[in-house]
């Protein structure tokens, strides 16, 4: 983990867009996280949460500006690096992303099998983190099998099994009934206190009432607020 | 503990299904090459250690003389040897064949002729050259000769043929590889992305396909050898009773070696056909 205050990850300028020529759904974002911190993501839609949360997930390339992870210029980055870059976070796509061909135990392994870990290591790892998210018994099963609720579940226990030092969730509680979504917020809250840096996208302000944290508005692909320890260039701060 | 599923579902490609049974195919065809090629050396190679020796003979009352057709015939740069076959022993296998009873049987005068290891004369080009040395002299032990001659030239086309064979045969399965694994990389893009997401690095999304091109390989590899050897065994066999000059060459225990390493150095051959591929494919993602 990185010591708690510094910057994990850093836009400079960003501005991104889905396809190569087309509008742009982020422009000019500025922003610096600091290690620790839980922020949400909020706008309406169409804002460019998930393109946001996308780039910072280095699955979408910026178009302009920089941007730095752990302090690293990813447009310098060699493969490998990035690699590595990458698996220091963890996403839950808001489509989930699971890999339906594998078992529920073989897709939230997946992250531990990348980072080289010993089957009998993931084996422990994996069953106790299925059993945490109530899916122990559906671990050998495929998701095709399962509700969007179970399949949420899943592409949460993926994302967090590895410990990663940014977690990055877009909507990650919006098929969850209200006693689970509690519950995952506690996991969430758990890899927070660990040093795990949080960012959540999310429309529920039920979830920003009871657990509340500072928030990061975007609107119109811009961010015009940003609170607690992140900074923001320009917009006020929430 | 050790895992050998994949993350990517190779198997609903359909180029997959093939593949095992392409790889099979290649392999038999491969080895049956190989085998035939080693053969061919063998027979070239047993040439090359035994002399050919012919006999050349001169009608009784020839006016030419013995010794210098032995010496003419010494000079050419292919002969070892030219020597006259002494008239006892002539005399002795004229009794065996019954003709010694008493009189006095006119017998040909011989010359044993052995060419240098590895030499095998154009039986006609040494006709024409023993009657230009002496025209009554005849080159009786010919046949064989010729025999050999016709078998070692056989060797040869047969060596070029295997040979061309095993490299086109090689070269279909990297190429049907290369194929198959482009075709794959299309196909599992979106998981390709993903693992990429979760900081899986290109060896280890490289790994995957090599994992499945060498276990699919394997399975087609073994099945293609097997397939072949027993192939090869009743060619032999029906080799043996049809054209027993041909059988007598035999595989070496080296020979059996490298037809049993060939479906391995195949795979192997495929599997880093695979690595270059995904590799070069995923140099083009950003």
């Amino acid at each position: 983990m990185s010591p708690p205050g510094d910057i994990v990850l850093r836009l400079e300028g960003v501005a991104a867009a889905w396809s190569e020529g087309g509008a742009e759904a982020l422009r000019g974002v500025d922003l610096a996280l600091r290690a620790g911190t839980f922020h949400y993501l909020v706008g309406p839609s169409g804002a460019g949460k998930t393109t946001l949360l996308r780039v910072m997930s280095l699955s979408l390339p910026a178009r302009r500006g920089r941007i730095l992870l752990f302090g690293r210029d990813v447009a310098l980055a060699e493969r490998g690096e990035l690699a590595a870059l990458r698996r220091r976070i963890g996403v839950v796509f808001q489509d989930f992303r699971l890999l339906e061909h594998l078992s529920v135990f073989d897709n939230v392994a997946l992250p531990l099998r990348i980072a080289g870990l010993d089957e009998d290591r993931i084996a422990e790892v994996v069953g106790e983190m299925l059993a945490w998210v109530g899916l122990g018994a559906l671990a050998e099963a495929p998701p095709g099998q399962l509700s969007m609720g179970q399949r949420q579940l899943v592409a949460i226990a993926r994302a967090v099994v590895g410990r990663p030092q940014i977690l990055l969730a877009d909507e990650p509680l919006s098929n969850l009934d209200p006693r689970r979504a509690e519950r995952i917020m506690y996991l969430f809250g758990e890899l927070h206190r660990l040093g795990t840096t949080v960012v959540l996208a999310t429309h529920n302000m039920e979830l920003l009432r009871r657990f509340p944290h500072p928030l990061l508005v975007l609107e119109d692909g811009r961010l015009v607020a940003a609170g607690g320890e992140a900074r923001v260039a320009a917009g006020a701060q929430a | 503990m050790n895992r050998l599923d994949l993350d990517l579902a190779l198997e609903r490609v359909s180029a997959n299904r093939w593949y095992p049974w392409v790889v099979a195919g290649l392999t038999a065809l491969a080895v049956l090459a190989l085998a035939v090629l080693a053969l061919a050396d063998g027979t070239l190679r047993d040439a090359a250690r035994r002399p050919l020796t012919v006999t050349v003979a001169l009608p009784p009352g020839a006016a030419a003389d013995v010794a210098a057709l032995a010496e003419a015939l010494e000079a050419r740069p292919d002969v070892l040897a030219a020597e006259p076959v002494p008239m006892e022993e002539l005399g002795a296998l004229a009794r065996e064949w019954g003709a010694g009873s008493g009189g006095a049987v006119l017998l040909p005068r011989l010359l044993d002729v052995t060419f240098r290891p590895g030499v095998r004369p154009d039986p006609r080009e040494l006709r024409e050259a023993v009657a230009r040395l002496s025209p009554e002299a005849t080159v009786v032990a010919g046949e064989g000769a010729a025999a050999d001659g016709d078998l070692l030239s056989l060797a040869r086309i047969a060596r070029a043929a295997a040979l061309a064979v095993l490299a086109l045969a090689v070269l279909a399965l990297l190429a049907f590889t290369a194929h198959t694994v482009r075709v794959d990389v299309r196909a599992q893009a979106e998981t390709v992305d993903l693992l990429r997401l979760m900081g899986a690095d290109d060896a280890y999304v490289a790994r995957q396909f090599e994992q499945a091109v060498a276990g699919r390989g394997l399975r087609g590899a073994v099945g293609g050898f097997v397939a072949a050897v027993l192939a090869l065994l009743v060619a032999m066999r029906g080799a043996a009773v049809f054209w027993p000059q041909a059988a007598q060459a035999a595989l070496r225990p080296l020979d059996w070696l490298a037809l049993a390493a060939l479906p391995v150095l195949m795979v192997l051959a495929a599997v880093l056909t695979t690595r270059l591929v995904v590799r070069r494919g995923l140099a083009r993602l950003p």
